[in-house]
């Protein structure tokens, strides 16, 4: 048996594949689907402060290869979630990481705080690129000077492991990723979606509630891949990379560029098993290409 | 206590028939979802093994036989997804997820006033059917376009029910708007305490037949559909208005049945 582990700092995962926030609810809502178990981690759905409803719809529309969605950061609350859904996230033994989003430092700080209290949490993952919502997220998100700020504010109340999620909607994601590792983070997850839109023209309306979306699904692999290598000639931390990931092939690609693991998101909604598949079929390809740990692919771009 | 259990795999087509123009009908070989699915329920289809179009499509789930193990689909041709779900032959497989979401509540309800509006008749169907086995009185109303998109009349006429049917043009049944009947019924007809109307169609229709409860004091059932993603209550994308102005529903979850008070019919 090939040797999945991957360790990404002080984050240990069983294997590299993660499900991303958003994508997965609470986790409750895949176990008839996935043996969770087997995953590397799951991520859940944003947390913050107080519950939100969400944007207006339309929140979802198909495009070419892809999907747009303004959710709004629709959540039940730090408090329901700890009371209601993270009984059943205690008792996985994948790795759990929270995702945390507010509209103000504090509000970071207070749902961290919150969630330190309580067990089974491994990681929180620090939304700073969330498109769909006008205060707070992606207006620290890209502000170096504001990711210095929030992750050494976040880093002063945790030793657990801090992924910093950043956003491709600016021109270089190395400067974003430096001042998060710079502020203290462990781990940096991109991307997140890119901003995109679409027009009913009958109506010469937007499509969706909120004018515009984020775009995600196989149509932004190319331009995640290509930001994951921006981000990894930048910063020495690990970086777990996201965007558009469907095939075992997708998997290896983002590791050789330099991901240390993978969030699988966009694929939940097409196949609800395909965390678990991908785990299987890594396995599988690590055996039949004779490589023993999987590690030995991350970050093995040959660029001339 | 309901069985919600929620199957996925690939199911084996055994029918494809064009029940007019832009409507057809796929049977396919499916005895786990029969054997659960209720009236209202959905199916979440891959109509590609590939990514593109990306998302499944989700289907009202429009006849059941337990007994032979299988169920039908009824989809309307209107963009890539489903032309290419069209293209579909007996013997291929497709994938499924499903049954999902809330069906019809049929218990309180004695007098069924069942209305559809073109492609809207897809969840009603199953729903007559169910309805007519619990031996409850049903009055079907339906409501086409023209001649051409007339369809379903075959499986309901030897029902025992009350049928009527409008097209826009009144090239069959009544000439005009199927709740300008549905309206007529209701001045014309005492109603009991435990009538209700089901609808699944238009949202100008379903606003009008929304109108048309409080006047008459009905309680009312609409099946809805809206843009959707995982159709577990994953992703949240397929939100809708709450009655209360305040909160949202979620169609593949909390729907896509849902009764007056619950939700906003907005056209």
């Amino acid at each position: 048996m090939a040797d999945l582990r991957v360790t990404l700092g002080n984050l240990v995962l069983q294997n590299p594949i993660l499900t991303a926030s958003g994508t997965f609810g609470y986790g409750e809502e895949y176990q008839d689907f996935v043996n969770l178990n087997r995953v590397g981690g799951l991520i859940t759905k944003s947390i913050t402060l107080k519950p939100r409803a969400g944007n207006f719809p339309y929140r979802v529309v198909e495009t070419v290869g892809g999907m747009l969605n303004s959710i709004g950061l629709a959540n039940v609350g730090v408090e329901s979630f700890i009371e209601e859904k993270l009984p059943f996230l205690q008792q996985l033994r994948c790795a759990v990481i929270v995702n945390i989003a507010g509209s103000s430092i504090e509000e970071y700080e207070i749902v961290l705080s919150l969630l330190e209290e309580t067990e089974g949490i491994d990681a929180y993952e620090i939304n700073l690129s969330c498109p769909n919502v006008k205060e707070g997220g992606l207006t620290f998100g890209k502000d170096p000077r504001q990711i210095v700020k929030i992750t050494t504010a976040l880093r002063k109340r945790t030793t657990k492991p801090l992924i910093v999620k950043l956003t491709p909607n600016v021109s270089d994601m190395g400067e974003l990723a430096k001042a998060a590792e710079d502020g203290g983070a462990d781990i940096i997850s991109a991307i997140n979606t890119i901003v995109g839109m679409a027009v009913n023209v009958v109506q010469r309306r937007p499509v969706l509630g909120n004018v515009t979306g984020g775009l995600s699904g196989p149509a932004i692999k190319p331009i995640a891949l290509a930001r994951i290598w921006e981000i990894s000639q930048k910063v020495k931390i690990p970086i777990i990379g996201i965007g558009g990931i469907f095939t075992c092939n997708d998997v290896l690609e983002f590791l050789v560029v330099g991901a240390s693991a993978v969030q699988i998101g966009t694929a939940n909604f097409i196949d609800p098993t395909i965390s678990e598949k991908l785990v299987d079929e890594l396995a599988a390809y690590c055996e039949q290409n004779q490589i023993a740990r999987i590690r030995d692919l991350i970050g093995t771009l040959k660029v001339d | 206590m309901q069985d919600s259990r929620i199957y996925l795999d690939n199911y084996t087509v055994l029918e494809k028939e064009w029940l007019n123009p832009t409507f057809y009908r796929l049977r396919l070989d499916a005895s786990t979802i029969a054997a659960v699915a209720r009236p209202g329920q959905f199916v979440n289809v891959r109509v590609t093994p590939t990514c593109d179009p990306l998302l499944r499509r989700p289907l009202s789930i429009f006849r059941v036989h337990r007994q032979s193990g299988w169920i039908e689909l009824l989809v309307k041709l209107v963009g890539r997804g489903s032309r290419l779900l069209s293209e579909v032959q007996p013997q291929e497989q497709l994938n499924l997820l499903g049954p999902l979401g809330h069906g019809f509540d049929l218990e309180t309800c004695n007098t069924a006033l069942v209305v559809g509006g073109g492609i809207g008749i897809a969840p009603l169907v199953f729903l007559i059917e169910e309805l007519i086995a619990l031996q409850r009185s049903v009055m079907v109303f339906l409501g086409f376009r023209h001649q051409k998109e007339v369809c379903c009349i075959g499986i309901l006429k030897n029902l025992p029910l009350h049928l009527e049917v409008a097209t826009d043009d009144g090239s069959v049944g009544f000439s005009g708007l199927v709740t300008s009947v549905l309206e007529n019924y209701l001045q014309t007809n005492s109603l009991s305490d435990s009538t209700c109307i089901f609808a699944c169609g238009p949202t100008p229709m379903l606003k009008k037949i929304d109108s048309l409860a409080r006047r008459f004091s009905l309680p009312w059932q609409f099946s809805l559909e809206t843009f959707m993603a995982c159709g577990i209550g994953a992703c949240m994308g397929c939100a809708i208005p709450a009655a209360n102005g305040a909160d949202y529903k979620l169609v593949c979850k909390d729907g896509p049945v849902f009764s007056n008070g619950q939700v906003k019919i907005d056209g």
